[in-house]
């Protein structure tokens, strides 16, 4: 997982003839455009109108391109919207996760000792629990909501990092520069943050990606399994949780189309990562 | 048992600490306080922290998981049925699942860098990250609406035999299947890819043994090592795609349990569902490891767990 020896242009060069990258990347892109400026594209208001209950489970038609739903709202504009809510949920609680990692590997990594073992014995014990079910326990104690989210997923995503940050701290500061730093009399702060931190960016890049991905994944489990938080807020995972049951009959619209959503959405964040982890890995 | 005692640790603090004021949060917010309190003398929620938390490990140690809020039976007989209607689903699963994406792994690392393997890879990265209940609505339409082949729900009439068991269980387990599938052909082909590259296997090859007796006797047999750890980490993730799975196929496993549990805000039977979660999880980490080091001989164990 070492870095040295590739340049920071090698490796864009890598990328950008990667086919995985580019796919990956167009997916995504398409996703945060909508995300970002569906309120300009979307032909209805996804929370509905009063009047709109006259026109449910309407199948697709010009009017509305992908069919209305059980209370008659626009699944198109739904659709469009609910993009905006994984894209601000996953990459905020992966976000917490990894600055919560890398700051505890790089002092379980530098230190080691008691806090070391602490750490990775606490670890276990919490990854022998699926991050679904982990979740699931912590917001049926503390009542569903958005924020609620964001934050287990962070709190669990921290130590998950923290292990492979202090895999690559560990092996850092074994190294000459590490040893210089500490003989010119620089505190352990400066040491971690300074010098080693930018030397673990790659990992830590990589884990980012990972971890987005599975941000994703659980965001949208939990929105389908009713812990998602607000119910207000249009959510691809709710909208399915809403409307498998019509299935049986005939209507697969309102279910339909957010799946394939979800779908292509987690393919392209993988893809992303998988190229991103390739070069760094070379 | 450090991890297992910290695993207790963790549930008590998740469903006895969190609340807050546990009758409360059950009863949600427009419970008169009377009644509050009546629950929280009932479930000895009222009583100071650490007897409750001696309280809860003593009941562990004798198998008493106490009484569900919402269904006023015991958690530990719920949670019987529970785990032997999930372990139908686990298995098939499994029983499908380990062969074929053994196979995907071995066929894409010898066939490393052409067509073959890159579909392999690419399908088992996108199958893993589609979330169980999308790929389970795709399969209900596909298989279940579309045509006709299987029956929609998971949960077979009574008294049906082992067959028409199956029969119903099959389209819930094929989204686990999916999930897992690249999960473990990665981790097989890498296996493979480090076998193939290896100093032993040159001599081998050199040696002048057939290609196939180098690959049956020198390549799986090291290659198959890190599969087994993966195969045994993603039971504990089987049952965290088990919730989805059973909630969408209407199933009455642990997942399921679990769902209703989180729902009702029935604290004790959710923290009984997801102890036992989390120990079949470690359980399946030991074997792991002892069949790791029965395989290997390299790894010996010494007083380190």
């Amino acid at each position: 997982m070492t870095v040295s020896g590739v340049s920071r242009a090698q490796r864009r060069r890598q990328l950008s003839r990667s086919a995985t990258f580019w796919v990956g990347a167009t997916i995504s892109l398409i996703w945060i455009v909508f995300a970002v400026f569906g309120d300009f594209v979307t032909p209805y208001d996804p929370a509905g109108t009063p009047t709109d209950i006259l026109n449910r489970l309407a199948r697709p038609s010009p009017e509305h391109l992908m069919g209305t739903d059980s209370l008659g709202r626009d699944v198109l504009s739904r659709l469009l919207a609910g993009a905006r809510q994984v894209l601000i949920v996953a990459p905020l609680a992966t976000l917490i996760g990894t600055v919560g990692g890398t700051a505890l590997g790089l002092i379980t990594g530098y230190f080691g000792g008691w806090v070391d073992e602490a750490v990775s014995r606490v670890l276990d014990a919490f990854l022998s629990i699926p991050l679904i079910i982990t979740a699931m326990l912590v917001l049926a104690a503390l009542g569903p909501t958005t924020v609620g989210v964001i934050l287990v997923i962070g709190l669990v995503f921290t130590p998950i990092i923290a292990r492979t940050v202090r895999a690559s701290t560990l092996a850092e500061a074994r190294l000459d520069y590490v040893t210089a730093a500490k003989l010119r009399g620089e505190g352990p702060i400066h040491i971690m943050f300074v010098e080693i931190l930018p030397n673990v960016m790659g990992p830590i890049i990589v884990e980012f990606t990972v971890r987005l991905g599975y941000a994703i994944f659980t965001t949208l489990a939990l929105s389908f399994l009713g812990f998602g938080g607000d119910p207000s807020v249009p959510d691809w995972g709710q909208s399915i949780a809403n409307h498998y049951v019509f299935l049986s009959g005939d209507i697969w619209w309102p279910t339909l189309f957010p799946a394939l959503a979800i779908a292509s959405l987690v393919v392209g964040v993988n893809l992303l990562a998988d190229a991103i982890a390739q070069i760094f890995e070379t | 048992m450090v991890s297992l005692w910290l695993l207790s640790v963790l549930v008590f603090i998740g469903t006895n600490l969190l609340p807050g004021d546990v009758g409360r949060r059950i009863l949600g917010p427009f419970a008169t306080q009377e009644s509050v309190d009546l629950l929280n003398a009932r479930l000895g929620t009222d009583r100071p922290l650490l007897t409750q938390y001696f309280d809860y490990i003593g009941g562990l140690l004798t198998g008493d998981l106490g009484q569900s809020v919402s269904f006023a039976r015991p958690v530990t007989e719920m949670l019987g049925s529970a785990l032997a209607h999930s372990a139908k689903l686990a298995v098939l699963a499994f029983v499908i699942v380990v062969p074929l994406s053994i196979l995907g792994g071995v066929i894409a690392a010898l066939k490393r860098g052409t067509l073959i393997d890159r579909s392999i890879t690419v399908f088992g990265l996108s199958a893993t990250v589609i979330p169980e209940f999308v790929s389970g609505i795709v399969v209900i339409v596909l298989f279940a609406i579309t045509l006709g082949w299987l029956p929609g729900g998971a949960q077979a009439p009574a008294g049906s035999g082992v067959l028409q068991q199956i029969r119903y269980l099959i389209l819930p387990a094929i989204p686990l299947v999916l999930v897992l599938f690249g999960y473990i052909a990665r981790i097989t082909r890498a296996g493979m890819i480090d076998a193939l590259d290896a100093d032993y296997t040159r001599t081998a090859i050199l040696k002048g043994l057939p290609r196939n007796v180098v690959i049956r006797r020198h390549v799986l047999r090291n290659a198959l090592l890190p599969t087994i750890a993966v195969v045994a980490t993603q039971v504990g993730y089987l049952f965290g795609g088990l919730v989805a799975v059973e909630v969408l196929f209407n199933y009455q496993g642990v997942g399921r349990l679990i769902f209703d549990a989180a729902q009702k805000a029935d604290l004790p039977l959710l923290a009984g569902g997801v102890l036992v979660i989390g120990v079949i999880y470690q359980i399946a980490t030991l074997i792991a490891d002892m069949m790791y080091g029965a395989l290997n001989p390299r790894v010996r164990f010494g007083a380190e767990t």
